[in-house]
């Protein structure tokens, strides 16, 4: 983490804030991935991230937080994001998808994260992609710390049921 | 379970980001906004505070020299209330309430009693008042470091939103410890809990430390206060991978203060209202500088069936070596079992003009606001169930439309 250049964003610095976004990019990218289907929302809560953090960023408490503070507000922008997309296609039902073994190894990796529920999913690109702590983690998504083991627990079940049940050729 | 690390290991690849996402990225970073009316603002206050504190200083220092009889009339201990309770996150007012342990001898910066101060390290912390509103314990003090260096603290906003309120900041000191009372059975860690406040010198820092009990005890007790570790961010030191860990220092500092509970002006309401599916809200408790939402949250717990002992020690073996190597006690599979997985569920509140609370956190079922010095005669408050519902909103119409549940509570 560049504090240097958190110091810089704080006090409005462009070039500073740019490059503090850009080394955190493909960060945002994982994890609005792991909400959100398709790249063409990714990319727009990633820009409304941008421009929210432009504006906010002298509220930040404590420097060392800008990581946790900037991926909490790019979920809440992917939450906003994916409700509106709900209402547009309440009724619509996702098609099913099948993979076999054979297809396995073209699936994206973030692709197959998608068996998870969204609040799996982004615990463990939180957790084991971008290394945030447990404690961090509970910060960014208004949880307890028990709760946010507990799902990690729980997302390690579901991909073994998974991987199982593919096996089998089974839906997911 | 080869399969879940090779799942990982694939996640943690780099990933190659589509161009179209990046380019619209890239273009919104090169049309970034003017921001200059907030711009100018913050100046202002910058100028603001460091006129104030250079003023401070120059008469302090300056002025005082000369005339060491009146720099006793500038009294600091017994009436740091005074000085911070307009800045500080849980801001109110506090000069009437809190109970002064003690002042400051006449012709000297010295408490009149050093039963609430104690030194180590070079740093001397000295309690100055308490107040407990029956859910936390607000407790000042002044903290004096020999080696100084304490202007270069950096500040935070403690105002609700930027822009929108006359704006605040605050200066912080972090704190390792735990705390206990004496006769009840309630104690905790003070991972939560830093100092608020402001710097007067380069040596001398006065601030508050808010302390939640997480109950509603009615009586008076004594606080036992253990600081293990204070630290700080330097404005000026700012590139390193952990900016305060070049401010820390390790020491012991205890003290143990008695506290008597405001029940005068604090209420307790009991609400008991709930969706079908669980989700609700118990009670609320109101006092002058806080709102506390008591939730009811769906939760489950995992039994012995759907998860073996094996299949914890599977998911937990490495975990639990770091947490041991860390010097922590680990989670049992005992433990684990009895543990409470509870529903994702946030909450917000407005009071009788709509103006939304500063939320400050959730934790444990219980939502904390910062009330602000604002008139609370009613509360319209709202429960949403997924991420964004209701929080981080200001217009109580969109929260509505979002919330799973809308509670009306009288206060007064």
């Amino acid at each position: 983490m560049n504090v240097l250049l958190i110091q810089k964003a704080k006090r409005h610095d462009r070039e500073a804030f740019t490059e503090l976004m850009r080394s955190n990019g493909e960060s945002m990218y994982k994890v609005a991935k792991a909400i959100l289907k398709n790249d063409e929302d990714v990319a727009d809560a990633m820009q409304e991230t941008a421009l929210t953090c432009w504006e906010k960023i002298e509220t930040l408490k404590r420097d060392d937080y800008f990581k946790t503070w900037l991926i909490r507000i790019l979920i809440n922008k992917c939450n906003a994001i994916y409700r509106q997309k709900k209402k547009l296609i309440s009724n619509e039902n996702l098609p099913e998808t099948v993979v076999t073994e054979d297809e396995y190894t073209n699936v994206e990796w973030l692709e197959l994260l998608k068996c998870l529920e969204e609040k799996y999913r982004t615990i463990i690109i939180l957790y084991y992609v971008e290394g945030f702590k447990v404690k961090e983690i509970a910060q960014i998504l208004e949880v307890s710390e028990s709760a946010v083991k507990g799902r990690m627990v729980t997302a390690r079940k579901k991909m073994e049921s998974f991987y199982r049940s593919r096996k089998e050729g089974k839906l997911i | 379970m080869k399969r879940y690390e090779e799942f990982i290991e694939g996640l943690q690849q780099d990933t190659e980001i589509p161009v179209e996402v990046w380019s619209k990225f890239e273009k919104t970073l090169s049309e970034l906004p003017e921001i200059s009316t907030q711009k100018n603002k913050v100046t202002k206050r910058w100028i603001k505070v460091a006129a104030s504190v250079a003023a401070v200083l120059a008469f302090g220092v300056g002025f005082c020299y000369a005339n060491p009889t009146l720099a006793a009339k500038i009294p600091i201990i017994g009436r740091i209330f005074e000085r911070i309770e307009d800045d500080v996150t849980f801001s109110g007012n506090y000069k009437e309430k809190g109970n002064i342990l003690t002042a400051e001898q006449e012709n000297a910066s010295e408490p009149v009693d050093t039963t609430y101060t104690v030194k180590d390290q070079g740093v001397e912390i000295t309690a100055s008042e308490i107040y407990c509103d029956g859910y936390s314990i607000f407790l000042t003090a002044k903290i004096q470091v020999e080696a100084g260096g304490l202007s270069n603290i950096s500040a935070h906003y403690t105002s609700r939103f930027i822009g929108e309120d006359e704006e605040t900041t605050a200066q912080g000191i972090y704190t390792d410890g735990n705390w206990s009372l004496k006769n009840g059975n309630l104690s905790g860690n003070l991972i939560n809990s830093d100092f608020e406040g402001s710097v007067l010198d380069d040596n001398t820092y006065v601030g508050m430390i808010k302390i939640n009990l997480d109950e509603l005890p009615t009586n008076g007790d004594v606080l036992n206060l253990q600081l293990s570790q204070i630290g700080y961010d330097d404005l000026n030191e700012a590139d390193s991978e952990d900016i305060s860990a070049s401010h820390r220092i390790e020491g012991n500092w205890s003290l143990s203060i008695p506290y008597s509970v405001d029940t005068e002006n604090t209420r307790e309401i009991v609400v008991n209202e709930k969706t079908e599916d669980g989700f609700g809200i118990s009670k609320v408790f109101v006092s002058p500088y806080q709102l506390v939402v008591y939730m009811d949250i769906p939760y489950t717990t995992l039994n012995e069936d759907e998860f073996t002992k094996e299949d914890f020690e599977a998911a937990w073996a490495e975990k639990t070596k770091g947490i041991e190597d860390a010097g922590e006690s680990p989670v049992t599979y005992e433990d684990y079992l009895k543990e409470k997985q509870y529903e994702y569920c946030e909450v917000s509140a407005f009071n009788q003009d709509g103006e939304v609370l500063l939320m400050e956190e959730i934790e444990n079922g219980q939502g904390v606001f910062a009330a602000k010095g604002m008139d609370i005669s009613q509360l319209q408050i709202f429960l949403g169930k997924e991420v964004g519902d209701v929080v981080a909103e200001s217009d109580i119409n969109v929260v509505r439309e979002n919330a799973i549940l809308e509670v009306d509570v009288e206060v007064k």
